[in-house]
């Protein structure tokens, strides 16, 4: 019993290491959070500010 | 009256120099603290740089914002900013970088505008990449198992559970899922791949690499962290670090505990 529940889970995961395998990667854009342009260093004079919590003042 | 008007445009000027370095170093705060910097160090790169500028900082360093106010020498000028934390996650690359760049500001290396450039630019570095921390990760953790007095088969287990729990939550934080969850299901995993020993009855030591599974989701850093501010001073940061982490290595246990439930092994 003990070896068929770890066989089990063990198969649940190589599942989903196959499944996440043949999934569309989606890649992390870099945030584009900052004061400074990369380039030139000058300031971003209109940047937004971004807070975590942005979603609930959209709402408001 | 005409004297008045140049001093008052220098002030003028003197005002927009001291809000331009305001922002630039509370951002510079911002980031630090979101890469896993401890207060201290943050707090002597600050004052390095605005001391080489001519300003006095007065930093404030809250456990999701940092706020600094800057002064003039003379005291009569001032700028202040509040900037939310940039959260990276644990960054030592980014964070040597930083430190290394209020260095060149101070030392007179670079100018105020360089310094800018380059701050802009190690703020969009990349993590390393994940494979070779998977690896890595994995053989330090195979090697944890050794030092703690784990055969060659433990050490192999250990290895297969580290890579298998690790890939599982570098995946689920890539997806967004919830951190706690994600450090219990790891464990969970972890636990029950490091039981092998004792499921298949193979190796010496088969309670050392059941041990030895989860140690990669240890937060270390936060802890170690946390002390330093609690010494320094910052009670408030050292209170969420300290929390943070605790909270993490209770999901972790968590998931060990579910681990050792759905193998039936005996707790003690």
């Amino acid at each position: 019993m003990q070896i068929l529940v770890w066989i089990f889970i063990v198969a649940c995961v190589l599942a989903a290491f196959v499944y996440r395998c043949f999934e569309k990667t989606h890649e992390e854009p870099v945030q584009n959070r900052h004061f400074f342009d990369a380039e030139t260093g000058q300031r971003i004079r209109e940047r937004p500010y971004i807070f975590d919590d942005e979603d609930e003042f959209e709402d408001m | 009256m005409m004297r008045m008007s140049s001093r008052t445009c220098s002030l003028e000027g003197r005002q927009l120099q001291m809000t331009e370095a305001c922002l630039f170093l509370s951002e510079y705060a911002a980031l630090m603290l979101g890469c896993g910097a401890t207060c201290i160090r943050i707090e002597k790169n600050v004052r390095r740089m605005a001391r080489a500028m001519g300003m006095r900082p007065v930093l404030v360093i809250m456990p999701s914002s940092v706020e600094l106010t800057l002064w003039d020498r003379e005291h009569r000028l001032s700028s202040c900013n509040t900037e939310p934390i940039h959260r990276k996650g644990i960054r030592f690359d980014m964070n040597t970088r930083l430190s290394s760049l209020s260095w060149e500001l101070a030392d007179g290396k670079v100018t105020f505008d360089e310094a800018r450039r380059r701050f802009a630019v190690i703020s969009r570095l990349k993590p390393a990449n994940k494979w070779l921390i998977l690896i890595l990760a994995s053989l330090a953790n195979a090697s944890f198992c050794r030092l703690f007095g784990g055969d060659l088969v433990s050490m192999g287990i250990v290895l297969a559970a580290t890579l298998a729990g690790f890939r599982l939550r570098q995946i689920m934080l890539e997806d967004g899922i919830d951190i706690r969850l994600v450090f219990a299901i790891s464990a969970f995993v972890s636990s029950v791949i490091g039981s092998a020993g004792y499921v298949f009855g193979i190796g010496e030591t088969p309670d050392v690499a059941l041990g030895t599974s989860i140690l990669y989701l240890i937060p270390g850093i936060p802890y170690l962290n946390s002390m330093s501010d609690l010494l320094d001073g910052h009670y408030l940061s050292f209170l969420s670090r300290f929390m943070d982490a605790a909270v993490l290595t209770a999901c972790l246990s968590a998931g060990l505990c579910g681990g050792l439930l759905a193998m039936s092994i005996k707790w003690f």
